[in-house]
């Protein structure tokens, strides 16, 4: 049969599939003797399913071992191990200290039998009738040799019915109707006769793995990031895998726990039940997914919508779908079930010890589906996660600040402006909280009146996060914002940095009008030398002046660039808003003192001159600046400052941060360097070694200048806000060859950096890029191995 | 604030552009605000001619050198003849942007002209991004007494951001005698204006003194001892309240409590008071000078 044969011929018989539209198709290489098995295994009723009870190890010593049923009755218990992890396969309870077995009568209690492991570490099990099958592996995961073995044992006395030893990664087996489906080497599933231990067929999808499989009470699905139905692969063709509803979820969890991994038994973890609808498609019950995160869970429809968020009292150590809700087990020993419809809550049991692991099966009844419901609001539920305290689950809260920020309701920007003010909110999730502010476009209002707080040492009050706050007033172009802004403008608490943040608002925002603010202000400051360290404020401002003004502002703002008493740093910054302009009629007085310039000589020396000069210096450069930055990690930038004198020689060196260190490795630098003569006075030169990203690059975004500063370059490449950038360049070190500059792109920082854990600052090495493309990822090792182990793939 | 001094005031606006010539062209631009506002807009050559007498004129001319120490001083010359014509010079050198010393003089010159023009720009520079501009503000403004809008003016800077200009402005307080202003200086004290002690102990009434003792195991005791102090040298506080000041300090009866005591009776400031200085002297007779526990060897 040919493949396109049986695309066409699968897509006539094969009915199988959920119901959601749009899915992708996969191919499934079937045989006879696997639809021999899938038929017997798909008829075969499920069996009953087991009462609901509860298993938990309690904290402390000595450890308990307690079994509650779904009222909350203890029904035995029993000392263990405080190490102990425990497993649940149908009647039995099997409890692992170390490599050895225990297993009990989950019912009861009562002892069955022991078995040791002989070094290896249980990963799961399952039981039908008299045979409990056990698979346990080698300890470590990343095994390079993986030992597996896979025994039946006689549930009551442990009797070894067959085992076998396998040089192969194999997972957590589904036993149904005799046959042992068991997932293997992540190809394929194996179908092995659980009376015999023989091979009696194998699925191996072509075009994806299978990572889990998992038994419900009438569906058995398997699959890795989407959800395959077993039932499909009884025929020949083509079948249909349904999406993970978490892909857009927070720490994108996987859809199912790996089979090939020991489940863990708290912090991040999913949920779901599968059903057959009244077409026999198999589908999620309730069409809900859970997502578990420690105390928070978040409720998804099928195509992965967020439903509903619950924020619970403590951390969800065990959980269980069951068809109408969810059952969840905390650390501290409560019961809760919630609605699958709503979120509505409903404590069930108390077992009133802390627990430290635990297991939840059988069937678990749900609480009536008619009650009023307790459970909050989508948009109530997201904001008490959002100003929820717990700062282990920044993640989460971030991703509770997207959802909430989907709402274009206006108050929406009024409540993430509070959660970002909030004191306790930690930085990373402020980051998440700015985004999301400066992306909305309503309730600009909020925003104006956040505004109209000043800073009061007094009563405590503290202005808005001006750096949150205008950009999102830009971005919404509210203009009505602007007399607030002025007012900011004015207010001596306004940071520096957001007086240019301001300045650079206003000029989008206003208009000329604003020039009988903006130019006071100018001129103003134009000689003190609080800004002096901080030039970029008024050059700021002369931008502002200077697109509000028009030409007109040229000549004003050059008059205060060359007025005497201008301090000659601040005097520069104006210089640098005008940039190559020049006043068509220069005032008397700035002109003055100006000699006729000589027709040789250019008249002022540009940026692309500065940093040509300090090309020959790079390698010191770079040294000094890595220095720094093993005594100040967060530093952002390295600004040098210095006066040219006309004939080309420096003087007036100063550096921000202005560290000793940093000061003694940088001035021989700047001594050393000699620039071109120029035509003119003495002229203030700055240079700028740009650390991390900004929002606008200090650099000109490609030609000779961008090239002359190439870790500028890697610093606008960044790929996130904080993170440095050489941290980055090793991380991408394959993608970073730039396209648009040249040779001097060739030279690379390859010595990972200070921070980077057991790494200890060093000055990195600069050798020669490559612009070869990203290698292939390492072929994965094959195992050598006999030819008809069933393990291994199939020959085609 | 009184209606002559807000800002915005047409009066108040009328009164300083009658001092400038390029009052035209300014009131073009005006916008409701202050004409100081409107004044700097303009050229900075026009002032020349609001100035008057060519001494004047050749004084801001110094005034404007690079040279700190001919600026000051010519500065100071123009704020000794306090005419109209003077004041809109320091006006107009102010509004021009100098060099922070030189904004500092002239902030200080400004107040001692005591004028409403004056005051006008010196409600600007207490808005000034520099602190310690800001500080000379307060300090200019400290000319101004007897004027509760002004009192209340100084109070504001008790809001600042900067701790410099809250101690500048609890001392300003205390300096112009602002009884007005004792609650927010409790408020400062208590927010953490430590400076606040020494104004209250300056201006507080007796009826403040529990508002103060309030603060007795919250605060440093040090800072306390500066508010006692103040409160212990003046003349208008009544026997009875510093003769309850020493009983509630003898309770602490610390080595700290005794060497104060014996310091406000050494400087001789009680010498008219007999009840008070015998409180003083039977007080710091009683506080041991060692410690009631000694640690156990």
């Amino acid at each position: 049969m040919t493949r396109a044969w049986a695309l066409m011929f699968g897509a006539w018989i094969c009915a199988c599939g959920g119901a959601s539209a749009g899915l992708d198709l996969h191919f499934v290489a079937s045989s006879q003797a696997w639809s021999v098995v899938v038929a017997k295994v798909e008829s075969s009723p499920a069996a009953v399913e087991r009462e609901g009870m509860a298993w938990s190890i309690t904290a402390g010593t000595p450890a308990l071992l307690l079994a509650h049923d779904t009222a909350g009755a203890e029904r035995w218990r029993a000392e263990i191990a405080a190490d102990a992890t425990l497993l649940v396969a149908g009647t039995s309870l099997i409890t692992v200290e170390r490599d050895t077995i225990s297993v009990r009568d989950a019912n009861t209690g009562r002892a069955r039998f022991q078995r040791s492991l002989a070094g290896l570490s249980l990963l799961g099990a399952a039981e039908e009738h008299d045979t409990l099958v056990v698979v346990a592996v080698t300890p470590s995961i990343t095994a390079v040799d993986p030992q597996s073995v896979v025994m039946a044992l006689h549930r009551e006395h442990g009797e070894v019915q067959w085992e076998r030893h396998l040089t192969a990664a194999i997972g957590a087996p589904v036993i149904r109707a005799n046959t042992v489906l068991l997932p293997w080497n992540r190809q394929g599933l194996t179908a092995i006769d659980a009376d015999t231990g023989r091979e009696l067929a194998r699925l191996e999808p072509e075009r994806t793995s299978i990572d889990w499989i998992r038994e419900d009470p009438s569906v058995i699905s398997y699959g890795t990031d989407r959800l395959s139905d077993l039932a499909c692969t009884q025929n020949t063709g083509v079948c249909t895998s349904q999406p993970s509803p978490f892909v857009q979820a927070p720490s994108h969890p996987a859809l199912h726990p790996s089979a090939y991994r020991a489940p863990s038994s708290a912090g991040i973890s999913t949920q779901l039940q599968m059903a057959r609808n009244a077409e026999g498609h198999a589908q999620l019950a309730q069409d809900r997914a859970y997502l578990i995160f420690y105390r928070y869970v978040f409720a998804y429809r099928a195509d992965g919508t967020l439903v509903w968020v619950r924020l619970l009292d403590h951390d969800v150590l065990r959980t269980r779908a069951t068809q109408g809700g969810l059952v969840l087990l905390d650390t501290q020993g409560q019961v809760t079930w919630l609605r699958a419809l709503d979120g509505h809550r409903v404590s069930i049991a108390n077992i009133a010890h802390p627990i430290r692991s635990a297991q939840l099966a059988g069937a678990w009844p749900d609480a009536p589906s008619d009650t009023p419901s307790n459970a909050p609001s989508l948009h109530e539920g997201l904001r008490a996660i959002i100003v929820d305290h717990d700062n282990r689950l920044v993640v989460a809260r971030g991703y509770a600040v997207e959802q909430l920020a989907r709402d274009p309701d206006p108050v929406i920007t009024k409540e993430l402006l509070a959660a970002y003010e909030e004191r306790a909110t930690p930085s990373g999730l402020r980051q998440v909280i700015a985004r999301a502010l400066i992306d909305r476009r309503t309730g600009s209002e909020h925003l104006i009146d956040a505004l109209a707080r000043h800073h009061d040492f007094l009563t405590g009050v503290f202005p808005p996060p001006l750096p949150v706050v205008v950009p999102a007033l830009l971005a919404m172009q509210e203009r009505r914002a602007v007399p607030a802004l002025l007012d900011h403008l004015h207010d001596p608490a306004t940071a520096s940095e957001d007086v240019a943040r301001i300045a650079d608002g206003l000029s989008q925002l206003g208009d000329a009008a604003l020039l009988s603010e903006l130019l006071p202000w100018l001129r103003r400051y134009r000689a003190s030398q609080a800004f002096a360290g901080d030039p970029a404020t008024i050059t700021a401002l002369a931008n502002a002046v200077r697109a509000l003004g028009g030409e007109e502002s040229v000549v004003t703002l050059s008059a205060l660039a060359d007025a005497n008493d201008t301090h000659p740093i601040l005097a520069a910054a104006i210089r640098d808003a005008l940039g190559n302009e020049t006043p068509a009629e220069t005032p008397v007085e700035a002109t003055s003192a100006v000699e006729a310039p000589s027709p040789l000589l250019a008249k002022k020396l540009t940026q692309h001159d500065i940093n040509a000069a300090f090309v020959p210096h790079i390698e010191k450069l770079r040294l000094c600046t890595f220095n720094a930055l093993a005594d100040a990690p967060l530093l952002t930038q390295v600004r040098i400052a210095f006066v040219v004198r006309p004939d080309g020689s420096t003087y007036g060196f100063a550096i921000a941060p202005a560290t000793t260190a940093l000061a003694k490795c940088l001035k021989p630098i700047v001594d050393a360097i000699r620039l071109p003569a120029f035509d003119a006075r003495p002229q203030l030169a700055t240079y700028v070694v740009q650390l991390r990203k900004t929002a606008e690059p200090t650099v000109a975004a490609a030609g000779a200048e961008a090239v002359a500063e190439w870790w500028s370059w890697y610093a606008r490449g960044i790929p996130s806000d904080g993170v440095a950038w050489w941290s980055a360049y090793v991380e991408k070190e394959h993608d970073w060859v730039p396209a648009s500059v040249g040779a001097e792109a060739d030279t690379r920082v390859t010595t990972p950096s200070p921070g980077r854990p057991g790494g200890t600052p060093a000055a990195p090495a600069v050798e020669p890029a490559t612009s070869s493309p990203p290698s292939a990822p390492p072929a994965t090792p094959q195992s050598p191995a006999t030819p008809d182990a069933w393990w291994l793939p199939a020959q085609p | 604030m009184s209606d002559n001094t807000r800002p915005g005031n047409r009066h108040n606006i009328g009164r300083v552009c009658a001092y400038a010539a390029p009052v035209s062209r300014a009131i073009h631009c005006l916008r409701g605000g202050l004409c100081w506002v409107l004044l700097v807009t303009a050229p900075m050559s026009a002032f020349g001619q609001a100035v008057g007498s060519p001494r004047l004129q050749k004084l801001m001319s110094a005034a404007r050198s690079n040279d700190l120490a001919v600026a000051t001083t010519a500065i100071d010359d123009i704020a000794k003849t306090p005419t109209a014509g003077s004041v809109v010079g320091l006006i107009t050198l102010l509004s021009e942007g100098r060099a922070d010393a030189v904004t500092e003089r002239l902030v200080l010159a400004l107040g001692t002209t005591r004028s409403d023009a004056a005051l006008n720009a010196l409600r600007e520079t207490q808005r000034h991004r520099v602190a310690s501009i800001r500080v000379a503000t307060l300090s200019a403004l400290t000319h101004f007494i007897s004027r509760p809008d002004v009192e209340a003016l100084v109070a504001q800077g008790l809001r600042d951001h900067d701790a410099t200009v809250r101690a500048a402005a609890a001392r300003a307080l205390a300096t112009m005698q602002a009884r007005g202003q004792v609650d927010v200086l409790l408020l400062a004290f208590d927010r953490g204006v430590p400076e606040a002690a020494d104004a209250i102990g300056t201006l507080a009434s007796d009826a403040q003194l529990p508002a103060f003792n309030a603060f007795l195991t919250r605060k440093p005791l040090a800072h306390m001892l500066n508010g006692y102090r103040a409160w212990l040298v003046r003349d208008d506080v009544s026997e009875t309240t510093k003769l309850s000041i020493v009983a509630t300090l003898e309770e602490i009866a610390s080595i700290a409590i005794k060497r104060f005591l014996q310091s406000v009776l050494d400087s001789g400031a009680l010498a008219n008071e007999a009840n008070v200085q015998r409180a003083v002297a039977t007080s710091i007779g009683r506080i041991r000078e060692t410690p009631q526990t000694e640690p156990a060897p």
